[in-house]
C-alpha cells in the first residue's frame, strides 16, 4: 500500500469519525436542553397516576433559563422611597404599620405601602366611591393610543424608561383612564406583581394592587429545574388536579440579613379549577 | 504539477478531519462541564434567612439557646447505670440539653430556694441524678435565663451564685435541684417530675465514662479529656471594621475613620461624640459613656422597652446582642474559632456588670492579658462602658491526653481542700503558640498551678 492509498484510507476514516462525532454532539446538546416527547409521556403518566394530569406538550419543551437577580433592599428605607416616587417628593409624615408604612403629606394625599409591595392611594381630590365604581366597571381595553398621555406620565412617575408600558392594559371608565401594570423583569413576569393607576385628566388619582419599585443591580446564574422537576415537587406536596399552563416567573425574597431583594426564578402552574401556584425552579418548594 | 495540487489538498483535508475530530471527541466528552445551562442536578437553596417578600424575618435565637452555658463536665446516675462525659463531647452536651427544662422549671417563680448542708448535697449525689459543672459561677437568676424561656425567676433573698448543679431525682422522677459554688449549698424545689423512662434511656448512654461526684459537687473522672492545642493570635480591626462598629454604637463612621490611623499594621482609632468616646487599639475595643450619658440598650432589644421596664434579663439580652452584632463585624479579631459565654454576672448599687468569656471543647481561655473576652458594664438603661478584648483563637491538631480529672483532684487534695477544679488554656501572652489546656484548682491554698 503506497502513501496515496493510504491519505485516501485516513480521509475515509477521519470522514466516518467526523460525522458520527457530529451526530453524538448534537444530540447530546439536543437532550441536554430539551425534554423529549417520550420523556414528557412517561413522566405525565407516572403524575397521572398520582392524581396530577399535564398534556405532555407542556413538558416537552426547550429547558427555561433565568438568572437570580438581587438589589439592595431595605424594608422602611425602600417603602419611604416608593412613597417619595409616587408623591413626587419626600412624605411629610412616616406611620409604621404591623405589615408596612403609611406615608402622608401635608396637602392630604395618603398611601399605605406593604411590606409585600402591596400599594394604596386614592388622591384626596378625587371623588372615591365613583373612582372605585369606574376602577371595578372597567374592563374592556381601550386602544393604546386613547391613553399615551397618561402612560407617558406614568412612565416619568415609575422612573421606567420610556416605552417600558407600550403592552400595558388600558381601560377607560366614566371619565377615568385606568393602566394594569403587570411587571416583568429581563421579559420574565413578576409573580403577583400587578398594580391598577388611575387617571383623571392627566393627574394620578389612584393606584391599587402590588408594585416593585426595585430594580436588579446584580445577576447570578443557577441551574435551574426543568416542568418535569417541579410537577414531581408538585407530586411530593400531595398535590392534584389538572394543570393546563406552566409559566416561567420572577419571585420575589427578602434577604434581611444582606439587605438584599431577591429575585428568584419560579414556575408557575396553572390548575384547571384556576388555582395558580408558583414553586422555585431552584428548590422545588412552594412559594 | 496537478496531480501534486491535489495531493497537497488532501493532506490539508486529512490535517483539518484530525484537528475537527480532536474538537469534537473533547466537546462530547467534556459536554457535561461546559454545558452549565442545562437542567440542575441537584436543587439549590436562598440563602440563609430569606423569607418570602412580606413575611416577617426569622428571629433570632433566643437566648437559652445560644450556648452560652457551657458545661466542663456533665454526668448521669439512675440505678446502676450512668456515667459522664467532659464538656467537648456530645454526651456532655446531650445530658445539658435533658437538663435545662427541669433545672429552668426548678428555678422559676414559685419554687422555694432554701440552704442545705454539704452533707445534703452529698446525699442527694448517692442517689439518681444529673450533674453539671459550668465553666464559671453565676448568679441562679442566670442560670434559670440560659436554661428556659421566661423572665420570672424563683425569689430568694440571699446571693445565690452555682457553678455547679445537680439534678436530684426520687424513684417516681421528683426532681429537686442542688446548686453550689464548692462552699455554700442551696436547694430548689418546684415540685416538677421526669419520666423515669427517660432518665433510663440518658443514664445508657454508651458514650459516658465512670465518674463520681465529691462532697462539694466536684465531678471527677478517670478518662481523660482530649482537648485541641489552640493558638491565640493578636488582632485588630481594620478601617472598613472599624466604620461599621462606629455605626453600630451610633458614631458618624466618616468622622471617627478621619480620625483613625494605621502604624504597621496596627490599627488604633478614637471616635468622640457626646454620648460617649470609643477606642480600637491593637488589643482592645472600648466605649466609654460621657457622664451621665451612654448608649441606650433598647436600641439592642428585639422589643422597644422604656428605660423604667428594663430588667437584668434585658440587660442580658442586649449584652450579647452587642457581643454577637460586634464578632459578626470582626470574626477573626474578636475570638476567632472561639465560643463566647456568660462568665459572669454582678450588681454593685446600680451598675450591672456583665463579663463574658471564650471557650473552645468545654474550657475556657483565659490568662494574664486575657482575663476575659468582654467586660461590659450597664447603668439606667444604658450601655456606660464596654470593653472587647482582641484575639484570634484558632483550633489545631489534637494535643496528647491529658490527666483525667480524678487523677488531679487525689494530686490537689494532698495540699488543699478543693473547692474548683478546671481546665484551662492560660495565655499569659498574646500571641500564644500551641497552647495546651492545664489543669488549675482553688482551694483553702492560694490558686495554684497543678502539674499537666
Amino acid at each position: 500500500m503506497n502513501w496515496k492509498q493510504v491519505k485516501n484510507l485516513l480521509l475515509l476514516l477521519l470522514t466516518a469519525v467526523n460525522i458520527l462525532l457530529l451526530a453524538f454532539v448534537y444530540r447530546y446538546y439536543r437532550d441536554s436542553n430539551f425534554t423529549d416527547a417520550v420523556t414528557a409521556k412517561r413522566a405525565a403518566a407516572i403524575l397521572a397516576d398520582s392524581g396530577i394530569t399535564v398534556e405532555s406538550e407542556l413538558l416537552s419543551v426547550r429547558n427555561d433559563a433565568a438568572d437570580v437577580q438581587s438589589c439592595a433592599y431595605d424594608r422602611e428605607d425602600y417603602l419611604c422611597y416608593a412613597a417619595a416616587l409616587l408623591f413626587g417628593k419626600e412624605a411629610d409624615g412616616i406611620y409604621l404599620l404591623p405589615s408596612g408604612i403609611r406615608a402622608e403629606t401635608t396637602d392630604g394625599k395618603v398611601v399605605t405601602l406593604g411590606y409585600d409591595f402591596s400599594l394604596q392611594y386614592v388622591s384626596p381630590d378625587a371623588d372615591k366611591e365613583r373612582l372605585i365604581a369606574a376602577w371595578q366597571s372597567a374592563k374592556s381595553p381601550a386602544e393604546h393610543e386613547s391613553c399615551q398621555t397618561e402612560i407617558d406620565i406614568l412612565e416619568e412617575l415609575l422612573a421606567l424608561p420610556e416605552g417600558t408600558l407600550k403592552n400595558a392594559l388600558c381601560t377607560h371608565a366614566d371619565g377615568y383612564t385606568f393602566i394594569t401594570v403587570e411587571q416583568s423583569e429581563s421579559g420574565i413576569p413578576l409573580y403577583g406583581m400587578e398594580c391598577c393607576f388611575g387617571f383623571s385628566g392627566g393627574t394620578l388619582l389612584f393606584a391599587e394592587g402590588k408594585y416593585c419599585f426595585g430594580i436588579p443591580t446584580e445577576k447570578t446564574s443557577e441551574p435551574l429545574l426543568n416542568r418535569i422537576n417541579i410537577l414531581f415537587s408538585e407530586k411530593e406536596r400531595g398535590k392534584t388536579g389538572h394543570i393546563t399552563d406552566i409559566a416561567l416567573c420572577y419571585t420575589l425574597y427578602e434577604d434581611a440579613q444582606n439587605s438584599s431583594l431577591l429575585f428568584v426564578p419560579a414556575y408557575v402552574l396553572t390548575y384547571a379549577d384556576g388555582e395558580r401556584v408558583a414553586v422555585s425552579a431552584l428548590s422545588g418548594k412552594a412559594y | 504539477m496537478k496531480h501534486r495540487a491535489f495531493e497537497r489538498v488532501k493532506t490539508i483535508c486529512i490535517t483539518l478531519l484530525t484537528v475537527s475530530m480532536l474538537v469534537l471527541a473533547v466537546i462530547y466528552i467534556g459536554g457535561a462541564r461546559f454545558s452549565a445551562d442545562g437542567t440542575a442536578i441537584k436543587t439549590a437553596s436562598l440563602p440563609e434567612g430569606a423569607v418570602v417578600l412580606g413575611e416577617d424575618p426569622p428571629q433570632a435565637l433566643p437566648i437559652y439557646q445560644k450556648e452560652l452555658l457551657p458545661v466542663s463536665f456533665a454526668g448521669i446516675r439512675y440505678g446502676s447505670a450512668g456515667g459522664g462525659a467532659y464538656g467537648s463531647e456530645q454526651a456532655a452536651a446531650a445530658l445539658l440539653e435533658f437538663a435545662a427544662e427541669p433545672m429552668h422549671l426548678c428555678l422559676s417563680q414559685g419554687a422555694a430556694l432554701t440552704a442545705v448542708s454539704a452533707a445534703d448535697y452529698a446525699t442527694a449525689a448517692t442517689g439518681n441524678f444529673i450533674c453539671l459543672n459550668f465553666l464559671s459561677a453565676l448568679p441562679y437568676q442566670m442560670l434559670y435565663a440560659l436554661t428556659g424561656e421566661g423572665t420570672a425567676a424563683a425569689g430568694s433573698d440571699t446571693a445565690i451564685s452555682a457553678d455547679r448543679v445537680l439534678l436530684s431525682f426520687t424513684a417516681s422522677g421528683k426532681t429537686t435541684l442542688y446548686l453550689s459554688d464548692g462552699i455554700s449549698f442551696y436547694a430548689a424545689d418546684s415540685g416538677i417530675t421526669v419520666k423515669p423512662s427517660e432518665l433510663a434511656a440518658m443514664a445508657n448512654d454508651s458514650r459516658l465514662a465512670d465518674f463520681s461526684v465529691t462532697e462539694n459537687g466536684i465531678a471527677l473522672s478517670a478518662a481523660a479529656p482530649y482537648a485541641p492545642k489552640i493558638s491565640l493570635s493578636t488582632a485588630s480591626l481594620d478601617a472598613a471594621q472599624y466604620a461599621e462598629v462606629l455605626t453600630l454604637l451610633g458614631y458618624n463612621p466618616e468622622a471617627g475613620i478621619s480620625a483613625a490611623s494605621v502604624a504597621e499594621d496596627d490599627f488604633t482609632g478614637t471616635a468622640v461624640a457626646p454620648h460617649g468616646t470609643v477606642r480600637a487599639s491593637g488589643y482592645a475595643l472600648t466605649y466609654t459613656a460621657a457622664r451621665d450619658s451612654g448608649i441606650a440598650i433598647s436600641n439592642f432589644l428585639d422589643i422597644a422597652k422604656s428605660e423604667l421596664d428594663i430588667d437584668m434579663y434585658d440587660i442580658l439580652q442586649a449584652s450579647i446582642s452587642l457581643a454577637e452584632q460586634l464578632r459578626a463585624i470582626a470574626p477573626a479579631a474578636l475570638g476567632g474559632e472561639g465560643k463566647m459565654f456568660l462568665r459572669g454576672f454582678y450588681r454593685e448599687e446600680d451598675v450591672f456588670t456583665v463579663v463574658l468569656g471564650l471557650y473552645t471543647d468545654g474550657i475556657e481561655i483565659c490568662g494574664g492579658t486575657y482575663p476575659y473576652f468582654a467586660e461590659i458594664q450597664v447603668q439606667n438603661g444604658m450601655f456606660v462602658s464596654v470593653h472587647f478584648l482582641f484575639a484570634a483563637l484558632t483550633k489545631n491538631s489534637y494535643s496528647g491526653a491529658l490527666f483525667p480529672s480524678l487523677w488531679q483532684y487525689n494530686y490537689a487534695a494532698n495540699s488543699a481542700a478543693v473547692d474548683t477544679l478546671r481546665l484551662y488554656y492560660r495565655a499569659e501572652e498574646l500571641p500564644a503558640e500551641n497552647l495546651d489546656p492545664s489543669w488549675y484548682f482553688t482551694g483553702e491554698k492560694a490558686e495554684e498551678v497543678v502539674t499537666e
